[in-house]
């Protein structure tokens, strides 16, 4: 799959552009601020239609205009695709999307049309941070190519809202009502759901991880990922998921009532990352989680492959400089071997080593104007 | 600081604190007033508040009515056996669309919603509790919307009435997950009906 041609009117700092690219890989050089990332997040955003970084949908449009649009043309192998969104100040209408012309109303029914995985260099917080950013990893990766988990996603979400909402005001009473073991079954029923399926995902992802990070370090280290039910209980696909969460609710619903706030289900889930028995986020270098995160990031080529049946666009946010000679051979290897289309931003252009068979397309970027 | 003529900024206030209309397509609507015929906005004004004095809640069904018992209620052709559950009037209008369904309704007024403040209490299910103690009722069908509030409602009425043995069905979900019933084609709505099943608690 390939982003043939995009096209940006009023994102960020582009007022218009229109740009073919190859289907191989697109370096595109600039300086500090001058449009790179933005770049990266709009073809994001035409796979996820919303934002990888910390914005709102109204941020990501140009100063001093009151709409943006973002359309690409994408070639897989389903056929050719046109992908547009608009997206408008509140008071005139929010978001819009069309595929080959057709209005969607739900985004559930077009994710996966363009997958992406994304290496930027915030990323190295899969290791370092917030169960959140474990999770929304996983979770980003399964409703791309699986869109009924993104609606269980999202009504989840709603339950869990509503369950709080409950909660609150049951606080202090210690009853529990005949409503709150109706929203406390719902719970239950797509929390079960939600976590089956991550574990069912995890179990494809982790042999591949494994596989790259001993290539990535010639066999020294051993990644392992592991599910953390509510931070802490290590679970596997065969456990019982249904009755451990009910030891949950039974546990937690006198101090949840107390406290007006639920206290486990998926939305507390994390995940361990080990690398040679250790906690990876407490034990390793710089380095090593650096190439923890390559290792996992080209699992997800692989897991994209083995279910839709095609590689994703690959998005290198100024991550090649940060690399170290072998692994940056190493990706550059794997995008070679594979074919895959990616996009490289960079501030030098540093000469890679690209094989005579790849098409590279190289760009130039100055002030959101993107120059062959 | 300039302001509009104090009838006039009463009229924007009234329009923005109807659902879905904000202050600029409030401030629109109160100008298209200003410049409607004085008998236009006169009968405008008239069926306002005669919309208010003659609809009625049917005290059996909980529909929207100007008559009472309703005209469904009131029509000796329906199959008394059978009620249909669903959200509010406009899931009435919706499903007799389909022409599918003989029986008589009992429209909630709502969903469970905590986030609205709504629980069990705040609907007309004590109302529908007095219906199956009180009337034959061979089969209770569930149409409440599938997203969450709407399952969670059925689910609770499912557990409240499967004690008093009634046969509880629950439509299936030929609708769009998380879609509104309303906006429901016709078609859909009718698979829907036909497709219902046994709600398993
Ligand atoms: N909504 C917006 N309207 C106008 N300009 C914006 C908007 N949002 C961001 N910008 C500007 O876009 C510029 C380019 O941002 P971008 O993140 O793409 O830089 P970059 O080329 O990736 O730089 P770096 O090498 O530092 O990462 C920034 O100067 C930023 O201020
Ligand atoms: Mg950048
Ligand atoms: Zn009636």
């Amino acid at each position: 799959m390939y982003l043939q041609r995009l096209f940006l009117n009023q994102f960020r700092n582009y007022s218009v552009l229109q740009q073919d690219f190859s289907s191989q890989v697109n370096i595109i050089t600039g300086q500090n601020a001058q449009g790179k990332t933005n770049l990266i997040e709009a073809i994001y955003y035409l796979s996820m239609f919303k934002t990888y970084r910390p914005a709102q949908d109204s941020q990501l449009i140009k100063a001093n205009t009151n709409a943006f649009a973002i359309s690409g043309a994408v070639r897989s192998k389903a056929g050719d695709l046109k992908i547009e969104v608009v997206y408008r100040n509140k008071e005139t209408g929010g978001k819009e999307i069309k595929i080959n012309g057709l209005k969607i109303r739900k985004i559930s029914e077009i994710l996966g049309n363009l997958t992406v995985v994304l290496f930027a260099p915030e990323d190295l917080n899969i290791v370092k941070g917030a169960p959140a950013e474990r999770r929304s990893l996983l979770d980003n990766d399964i409703s791309q190519v699986n869109p009924s988990y993104f609606i269980n996603l999202q009504r989840y979400n709603r339950i869990l809202a509503q369950r709080n909402h409950l909660l609150k005001r049951l606080s202090g009473s210690e009853k529990i009502t005949g409503e709150l073991l109706v929203w406390n079954e719902q719970f239950i029923l797509l929390s079960e759901e939600i976590i089956a399926k991550r574990l069912q995902v995890l179990e494809k992802l982790i042999p591949l991880t494994r596989l790259i990070q001993r290539k990535l370090t010639e066999g020294k280290e051993n990644l392992d990922i592991r599910y953390l039910l509510n931070r802490q209980k290590e679970i596997k696909k065969n456990d019982n998921i249904r009755s451990l969460l009910l030891e949950d609710l039974k546990k937690t619903q006198k101090e949840e009532l107390k406290r007006g706030m639920t206290l486990w289900g998926p939305h507390r889930d994390d995940l361990l990352i080990v690398l040679n028995g250790n906690d990876l986020k407490y034990f390793g270098s710089q380095g090593q989680h650096r190439t923890a995160v390559l290792a996992i990031k080209l699992a997800e080529l692989e897991y994209f492959k083995a279910e839709s049946g095609e590689y994703p666009i690959l998005l290198l946010d100024d991550v090649m400089s940060e690399l170290d000679q072998k692994r940056r051979e190493q990706l550059i290897q794997t995008i070679q071997e594979k074919a895959i289309q990616c996009f490289i931003t960079t501030t030098e252009d540093l000469a890679y080593p690209w094989s005579e068979k790849t098409t590279t397309q190289k760009f130039y970027i100055e002030q959101g104007v993107l120059n062959d | 600081m300039y302001q509009y003529a104090a009838s006039l900024t009463k009229l924007i206030e009234q329009f923005a604190r109807l659902p879905g209309i904000g202050p600029k397509t409030a401030q629109r609507l109160a100008f298209y007033v200003l410049n409607m015929p004085r008998l236009q906005v006169e009968e405008f004004a008239k069926v306002l508040v005669e919309v208010k004095e003659t609809v009625k809640t049917c005290p059996a069904c909980c529909n929207l009515t100007d008559v009472v018992p309703c005209r469904l209620c009131g029509d000796e052709s329906r199959d008394r056996s059978l009620i249909c559950v669903v959200e509010d009037a406009q899931d009435v209008i919706a499903i007799e669309r389909t022409r599918e369904f003989k029986g008589l309704y009992h429209v909630l007024q709502g969903t469970i919603s905590p986030m609205e403040g709504k629980g069990p209490d705040d609907l007309r299910i004590r109302e529908l509790l007095q219906r199956l103690r009180n009337e034959e009722i061979a089969e209770l069908i569930i149409a409440t919307n599938p997203d969450v509030e709407g399952e969670t409602t059925a689910f609770y009425l499912a557990k409240l009435f499967k004690p008093m043995g009634i046969k509880i069905t629950r439509i299936a979900h030929g609708l769009p997950v998380g879609g509104e019933l309303e906006y429901a084609d016709t078609a859909t709505l009718t698979r829907a009906m036909s497709g219902r099943r046994e709600m398993n608690i």
